[in-house]
């Protein structure tokens, strides 16, 4: 591939899972070597050797997960690691770094641990450590995906502080985060293209289908109200200070939960599946109280599958992930039939061979519901699961959603529009409690609500 | 202190009681976070008074010995001391958190990076490992999760065995990508070795000038009163 980046662009860069876009970014870093051509740095027209120059300095890097970005064992540690090996001196460096986690609304926090700020805080501060070190390129890697939309907007307003000084990359499957890029790069086979201005890109319809883009539009809610019987009852139940909760929910129900970072949707879900026990309350799964005893029966009946499930797949190939716990004989016998259910979430036979730490992380991800969703339970758990997939791939699977009218079904995401089409009602969660509880035709009424609390509309 | 401890006698013993006693007082830490120390001080009691307690003659075998005032002595001498050390390091521990102790060990290996580079890396391997291994035990607790979500665990001990070998592969390589990931961040940030130095934003205050006095004068006490 062939491509010019300028200090001061920002480039959009999309294109399907695996296709290449981390590899890009990291060969841009310098964190691995072309095995072919070569990255020139080139300034005022002149190209500078790479030994000339701070790599590192030159091109900044933030990756996806806020957990795994931090280095130091403090948030001064983070700001000012960088700072200190430009070779500041360590008085300079303190102030600076007072400075900085003031500037990002961390200020007085300069001493703790980053594991106890929040998901955006911690990716406002690594982006915040690196800026701070002025580098001339910035690359973020699905940086804002995991973040709700207060915490990406925070960030995003450091970006754009820094546009003048800093030339961007921002890689991400989000066409409404493209159009804010100066430019449109798309790699599609093998093949980088630049689509020029984004907003006029996203208007060819080509470009559309490539990257499965559908306009959204005005939905007309048909969905009746559910009558079937309960198949969650929270009582009066509390999870010690986690999570309170005094809810129904009915079978065939579909529930968006939505919410800021850290508001406890994750925990609800994990309460329905018995991970946690209530403290207070009961917890009634199919009429039956759920309890150390009867976790066994509770797992029958439902499914969940966690938040990046494709992080943690634990098969030895793809085919052996998704069928896991089955006998020798049954992977042989029906292996035909088994392709053909993989190649519905986009996995070919070939990569049914492939040990899953050789895919990439969307088509993990891929991998990851093919597992959870092979066998439909009675009472279907999804903690964000369109994560990191491309549109094509959402679309897909979003598709396969709206086929399971009979299930229960409690969806988790930072963004309403995943499950504006086919959700019953909605939960907005804060702090732990479901403060908002509305069916989905009323979601207007509630849209300040739900934007304040950081929830994508 | 602990080090200095083993040298001191009996009346700098009584001196390290009493600064300790105060000391728990000062804390105001609940006495109930000493609980768990007093069985396994109990237990070190009855084996050194059984070591230390009877004697026997040379050439003799030991069932020909008695019991004697002086081996008593000496093991209620070493229990002494070692109710000092795990006192004192469990008030340690109670008033300072993990990162705190982490980033105190790492600051002083300052003064060591002018003799050898080595220690600023070693410093680096402290505040890092204080950061690791908490991130690698939730991913291990997710690699238990997303296990439970798949199938029954089964009944029988050598299945379970074998159910948790295959899950330590998945989690090597899990620590393995974690390990690639932090070494880039530290690489995209100008790691190189030698060049760690802590940084920690407290400026020193004459409380903390006064505590490290009264240290310096307890320790040169403990060796004097021997």
């Amino acid at each position: 591939m062939n491509f010019e980046w300028h200090k001061g662009e920002i480039i959009a860069l999309m294109g399907a899972n695996g296709s290449g876009k981390s590899t890009l970014a990291r060969l841009i870093a310098g964190l691995i070597e072309p095995t072919d051509g070569e990255i020139l740095l080139t300034v005022d027209g002149t190209s500078c050797a790479w030994n000339t120059v701070k790599r590192w300095q030159e091109i900044g890097f933030v990756g996806q997960h806020p957990q795994r970005q931090t280095i130091g064992a403090t948030v001064a540690e983070e700001l000012g690691y960088g700072l200190l090996n430009l070779g500041h001196d360590t008085p300079w460096v303190r102030d600076k770094v007072r400075e900085l986690a003031a500037s990002v609304g961390l200020g007085g926090k300069e001493d703790q641990s980053p594991s106890t700020l929040s998901g955006g805080e911690r990716q406002r501060l690594v982006t915040a450590a690196i800026l701070a070190m002025q580098p001339s390129f910035l690359i973020l890697d699905e940086a804002l995906t995991m973040l709700d939309a207060r915490a990406q907007a925070s960030v995003l307003e450091l970006l754009f502080k820094a546009k003048l000084e800093t030339g961007q990359l921002w890689i991400t499957h989000d066409p409404d985060l493209a159009r804010l890029a100066d430019r449109l790069l798309v790699i599609n086979q093998g093949k980088l293209v630049d689509m020029g201005k984004p907003r006029d890109a996203f208007n060819d319809r080509e470009l559309q289908s490539l990257l499965g883009i559908r306009e959204i539009q005005d939905h007309t809610f048909s969905k009746s109200t559910k009558e079937g019987q309960p198949v969650l009852e929270w009582q009066k139940t509390k999870y010690e200070s986690r999570l309170s909760l005094n809810k129904v929910v009915k079978a065939g129900e579909f529930i968006g939960i939505v919410g800021a970072s850290g508001s406890g949707k994750t925990t609800l879900l994990d309460s329905a599946v018995g991970f946690i026990l209530p403290t207070e309350g009961q917890l009634l799964v199919c009429g039956e109280p759920i309890s150390k005893a009867s976790l066994k029966t509770v797992r029958r009946k439902t499914r969940l599958v966690i938040q990046e499930a494709g992080e943690y797949l634990i098969g030895r190939s793809v085919y052996h992930e998704v069928f896991y716990g089955d006998t020798r004989q049954d992977l042989l016998d029906q292996r035909q039939e088994r392709l053909l259910f993989l190649e519905g979430f986009g996995i070919s036979a070939c990569m049914s061979e492939q040990a899953p730490e050789r895919l990439s992380g969307g088509e993990r991800q891929k991998v990851a519901l093919a597992a959870a969703l092979r066998t439909l339970p009675e009472i279907l758990l999804l903690d964000e699961p369109l994560l990191g997939l491309d549109t094509t791939n959402r679309a897909s699977i979003q598709a396969m959603i709206s086929e399971w009218d009979e299930r229960t079904i409690m969806y988790v995401t930072h963004d309403l529009r995943e499950v504006l089409q086919y959700a019953d009602r909605l939960w907005l969660v804060e702090n732990g409690n479901v403060v908002l509880d509305c069916s989905i035709q009323c979601w207007k009424e509630h849209r300040e609500q739900l934007i304040a609390s950081g929830v994508r509309c | 202190m602990s080090l200095v401890m083993t040298m001191t006698g009996w009346k700098g013993l009584a001196f390290t009681s009493l600064a300790f006693v105060g000391l728990v007082a000062v804390s105001r830490m609940p006495l109930k976070i000493y609980r768990s120390l007093i069985w396994v001080l109990l237990w070190m009691g009855l084996f050194y008074g059984l070591a230390a307690g009877w004697v026997w003659p040379e050439n003799r075998a030991v069932w020909y010995g008695h019991w004697s005032f002086g081996g008593f002595m000496q093991a209620a001498d070493i229990v002494w001391r070692i109710a000092l050390v795990f006192g004192l390091t469990r008030l340690y521990t109670a008033v300072t958190r993990p990162l705190e102790q982490g980033i105190g060990i790492a600051y002083f290996f300052n003064p060591l990076i002018r003799i050898t580079p080595k220690a600023a890396d070693f410093a680096l391997m402290i505040t890092l490992t204080l950061r690791f291994i908490p991130l690698i035990v939730e991913e291990a607790l997710l690699i238990w999760k997303a296990r439970a979500l798949k199938t029954e665990w089964p009944h029988s001990w050598v299945q379970q065995s074998w159910e948790v070998i295959q899950l330590i592969v998945p989690l090597l390589l899990l620590s393995l990508r974690r390990a690639e990931e932090l070494a880039e961040n530290l690489m995209s940030r100008g790691y190189a070795s030698g060049n760690y130095r802590t940084l920690i934003l407290h400026e020193r205050t004459s409380t903390d000038m006064v505590s490290v006095i009264i240290i310096g004068v307890w320790g040169v006490l403990l060796l004097l009163l021997k």
